[in-house]
């Protein structure tokens, strides 16, 4: 074989290749071992047997010598080299490959000559291919015993160590490779604060340029890593490194087989990463970082969430976008309590049923698209700008009624008297219905943590908390409904009642301004101004639909209003169409650093303490503890005097990296506020990091900075 | 009839806040079995391509970088041409496609593309620069030269290597099995094809 040149225009080689034999006087039935060393020039890599997303391993090949067993090569642990969106497996500067032989049928004192043909690809970030053709010289009488087993034993040093025994498993599920190491305490223990990583022998196992998420479980460690383009089905075992990566390559590897099994992940959903633990003994794969149990604030049990979302439902009727709603709803009975309270009952009921059934679409919506593995959290609904247009829209709509410029009909809106009417209380349930839908911008903002944590949990325990929330929203009016005295309670109706009603459209409007800001912070200017020229639409429908005018125009009232109608959806269409804001062009932040994984992972190898706050532009509680606790002097010159590294994380659009981040501290929702002491002097590792309650106050914060 | 429209506009609005969801799979790449994803670019020449427009006919996708061994094996002996002919000739739709980003092997403006295509005399129905990598990502194309084979269907019927010897000395593609002819074989004989997937061996696609 002779060197081919292909389309490299410098003959220059990039590696040069030494063998050397473990001795160099061999008898039959020996087995020796046969070290290629290969060094590389500056940069330069060379591959592992799985090479990753391209390139090709080093291919050696002996002949020459009649009689002999060649064995696989044993090739040292190699270095994951990540190139852009792929990655390789490989080696730089200077790697040892060891190749074991074995001679039936030697003569001691015959000099044989054996020849290894080597093929290598050698890249920077180009490739090329080199070969080169080495004699191995043996039992030459002349040449005097030389004992090279000290390389050799060198050499081993680098290989990755026997781990065939251990109990390891895999599965395949909705596009994700979920291995479970199984290992005795100690080992455990050694390896569950480190960065873990699997390299598959085989090609397309995995998406190699991807990074795993790692869990712990009592005594095993999941790594969960995006599939590949290999189908798994024909495979029941999996050869590979469980390697452990240190700042700048493989630290150490255990060399293993995983064998299929696939009722092992059974109760396991993707896209909530450890929830199969309960939340429990999730690590998150930074340096040093151990796997910590989420802090107190997080160990909601199942009934205390239940009652959060009890109370926190009722908290919502007092919402600037729910209270109109429920306060209409509760004076049209007024009217009505003495004589029917049978009727009333039913209206109670429908109205409750209304908010469950839309309590439940959503929190069905929401469960399915996580276990179809979309990184979904709370609040994704806000994340939406169709949904945040739409529901815009539908404020301004009922402040417009309820300032009556327009009729919406008793049956709708309830806000009258017709409760005896039979289609009244299917009316009521879409009220339920209605009040469901405006109250889905205030719980977002509000609800995030208790909500946040229903969704990291099995599916009844999700769909339980979201019924508790629905219940507390439904429970004022239910009240009302069943105990007639307490209807005596309210004021009388009168003249009042429109002028209270007026009142009421204030805060709609209100509410509407903020979902057009929470727009404006998605698609600029844009989608500002296609949001509000929807508006314009609709009130221009209405009016066609008021307006005077002579009866033989009517048709074409008719026909303008249809064509109008149908505007405002256009318009959405269009917000949706405008270009996202950039990340940088989202709410400006007057210091700190914009977070990324990368760039938090770089920090905590730093010395440096280091505050990571993740919000949202919809997200009121966010917004009121980065005003309150934050952005104030005091926490600025804590920041600078303790040289904190703050980084802020912007969840307003979708972010999957932010998303799985929140999800390693069994979170579904901003805000959230971790800090990551400064690591001990002396070991260099950094404690667990801190999780901060999601409602901050300047002493709270100061005292969780300040303390070491 | 406000009642109409209010009961309308509800109804959408609960739609609209069931169905579209800001979420995605944590994997972009394509599958063998599963609909191709389609993609519009214009073509060296100027005109436009569109995956879409080609339904009803088997259509290959070829990452290529002039540059890269792998590819110069293929194309120095005559090979990957030849595959093209009997390919085209069959009513197949080739595109070559480059996606080395500007400044990294293998990128080359539209004038030095035609340039090469007469060089080499290549045999492609049209060769795409993707100088941004949107369609190689949306393919999960790695290597060059990572090879797909779209039915007419629409569906990715084959995605790996050229052939089945990895090696770059060009010697090796004497006894190879081509892949993708014989995946074009299996489509028009409509048997399934018997390699879907194979290791896609080459350089890394310098996004």
């Amino acid at each position: 074989m002779t060197v081919q040149a292909f389309a490299q225009e410098t003959p220059e080689r990039y590696t040069s290749i030494r063998i050397i034999p473990e001795t160099n006087k061999v008898q039959s039935g020996q087995t020796i071992m046969m070290a290629v060393e290969l060094t590389m020039a500056d940069h330069c890599h060379v591959y592992w047997a799985n090479p990753g997303d391209s390139g090709l391993p080093v291919d050696v090949r002996w002949s020459g010598v009649e009689g002999i067993d060649i064995k696989d090569i044993k090739w040292p642990i190699p270095d994951k080299i990540p190139m852009d969106f792929l990655a390789n497996y490989g080696y730089h500067d200077r790697v040892t490959l060891l190749q074991p032989i074995t001679f039936n049928d030697v003569n001691p004192d015959e000099k044989i000559t054996l020849k290894a043909s080597l093929s290598i690809l050698v890249c920077k970030e180009i490739c090329i291919p080199e070969s080169e053709e080495i004699e191995v010289v043996l039992n030459d009488p002349s040449a005097p015993a030389h004992d090279n087993s000290e390389i050799i034993a060198q050499a081993e040093k680098h290989l990755p160590q026997d781990a065939s025994e251990w109990n390891y498993s895999f599965q395949e599920k909705d596009g994700y490779l979920l291995m479970r190491f199984t290992l005795e305490e100690g080992l455990l223990g050694e390896l569950a604060n480190k960065d873990l990583e699997f390299f598959p022998l085989d090609w397309g196992i995995i998406n190699h340029a991807a990074n795993p998420q790692i869990f712990v479980e009592d005594d095993a460690i999941w790594v969960v890593h995006p599939r590949g383009d290999q189908s798994l089905d024909d495979k029941e075992k999996l050869p590979g490194l469980l390697a452990i990566k240190g700042q700048y390559n493989t630290e150490k590897a255990y060399e293993t087989v995983l064998y299929k099994n696939n009722d092992m992940a059974s109760n396991f959903v993707i896209s909530t990463e450890g929830s199969a633990e309960s939340g429990q003994n999730m690590a998150h794969h930074g340096r040093g970082i151990k796997p910590s149990a989420p802090s107190q604030t997080d160990q909601i049990t199942f009934f205390s969430a239940v009652i959060f979302a009890l109370l926190g439902g009722l908290v919502l009727n007092l919402m600037p976008c729910v209270f109109p709603v429920l306060s209409m709803k509760a004076l049209s009975l007024v009217k009505i309590s003495e004589k029917e309270a049978s009727l009333a009952r039913k209206h109670g009921l429908a109205y409750t049923a209304g908010i469950l059934a839309s309590f439940l679409v959503i929190a069905g919506a929401l469960l399915m698209f996580k276990s179809a593995g979309l990184l979904v959290g709370w609040g994704f609904q806000l994340q939406n700008p169709l949904i945040v247009g739409a529901l815009a829209y539908l404020l301004f709509l009922i402040g417009l009624n309820l300032m009556g410029y327009f009729d919406v009909s008793n049956r709708f809106g309830g806000i009258g008297q017709s409760l005896s009417q039979k289609a009244g209380v299917t009316g009521t349930f879409f009220t339920g219905v209605l009040a469901a839908i405006v109250a889905t911008p205030c719980t977002a903002p509000f609800m995030a943590a208790a909500i946040g944590f229903a969704l990291v949990q099995p599916a009844f325990v999700s769909l339980t908390v979201f019924m508790a929330l629905g219940l507390g929203l439904a429970l004022p009016y239910v009240f009302l409904c069943f105990v007639p005295a307490a209807c005596k309670l309210l004021p009388r109706p009168g003249a009042w009642m429109d002028g209270f009603k007026q009142f009421l459209a204030f805060p709609m409007f209100a509410s509407a301004i903020w979902l057009v800001w929470v727009l404006s912070a998605q698609k600029g200017s844009a989608g500002v101004l296609y949001i509000l020229t929807g508006m314009l639409f609709i009130v221009f429908c209405i009016w066609i639909k008021k307006v005077p005018m002579r009866p033989i125009l009517c048709p074409f009232r008719n026909l303008i209003f249809w064509f109008m109608v149908f505007m405002p959806f256009v318009c959405l269409l269009y917000v949706d169409k405008a270009p996202m804001e950039s990340a940088d062009m989202q709410t400006k932040y007057e210091f700190g650093e914009k977070w990324s994984k990368v760039a938090l992972d770089e920090a905590l190898l730093s010395d440096e303490p280091v505050f990571v706050e993740m919000t949202a532009s919809w997200c009121i509680t966010c917004k009121i503890n980065h005003a309150v606790a934050i952005n104030i002097e005091t926490t600025k010159n804590l920041f600078s005097t303790k040289k904190i590294r703050y980084f802020i994380g912007d969840w307003t659009n979708y972010d999957g990296e932010i998303t799985t981040y929140l999800e390693s501290f069994g979170r579904n929702g901003v805000p959230i506020y971790v800090y990551y002491p400064a690591p001990d002097p002396q070991s260099g590792e950094r404690s667990e990091p801190v999780l901060l309650p999601q409602i901050l106050t300047p002493s709270l914060l100061q005292e969780a900075l300040g303390s070491k | 009839m406000y009642r109409k429209i209010a009961i309308y506009t509800i109804a959408l609005l609960a739609m609209a806040a069931a169905l579209p969801i800001y979420g995605h799979k944590a994997q972009a790449n394509v599958e063998v079995g599963k609909a191709a994803p389609d993609f519009s670019a214009t073509d060296i020449h100027g005109e436009a391509f569109s995956l879409s427009d080609h339904k009803g006919k088997t259509v290959v996708l070829e990452w290529s970088n002039h540059q890269c061994p792998f590819v110069v094996k293929h194309y120095s002996s005559g090979n990957m041409q030849s595959v093209q002919k009997k390919a085209t000739d069959q009513g197949v739709v080739w595109v070559t496609i480059v996606s080395s980003a500007p400044g990294k092997q293998g990128h080359v403006t539209p004038e030095e593309a035609m340039k090469i295509e007469k060089e080499v005399g290549a045999n492609a129905t049209t060769r795409i620069l993707d100088e941004s990598g949107e369609i190689g990502k949306m393919y999960g194309a790695k290597t060059t030269p990572h090879m797909f084979v779209i039915d007419g269907e629409g569906t990715l019927a084959y995605a790996g290597a050229i052939d089945s010897d990895s090696s770059p000395n060009p010697a090796a593609i004497e006894g190879a099995t081509n892949y993708v002819l014989a995946a074009l074989d299996d489509l028009s004989a409509g048997r399934d094809v018997q390699n879907p997937a194979t290791w896609p061996y080459g350089c890394g696609v310098k996004y």
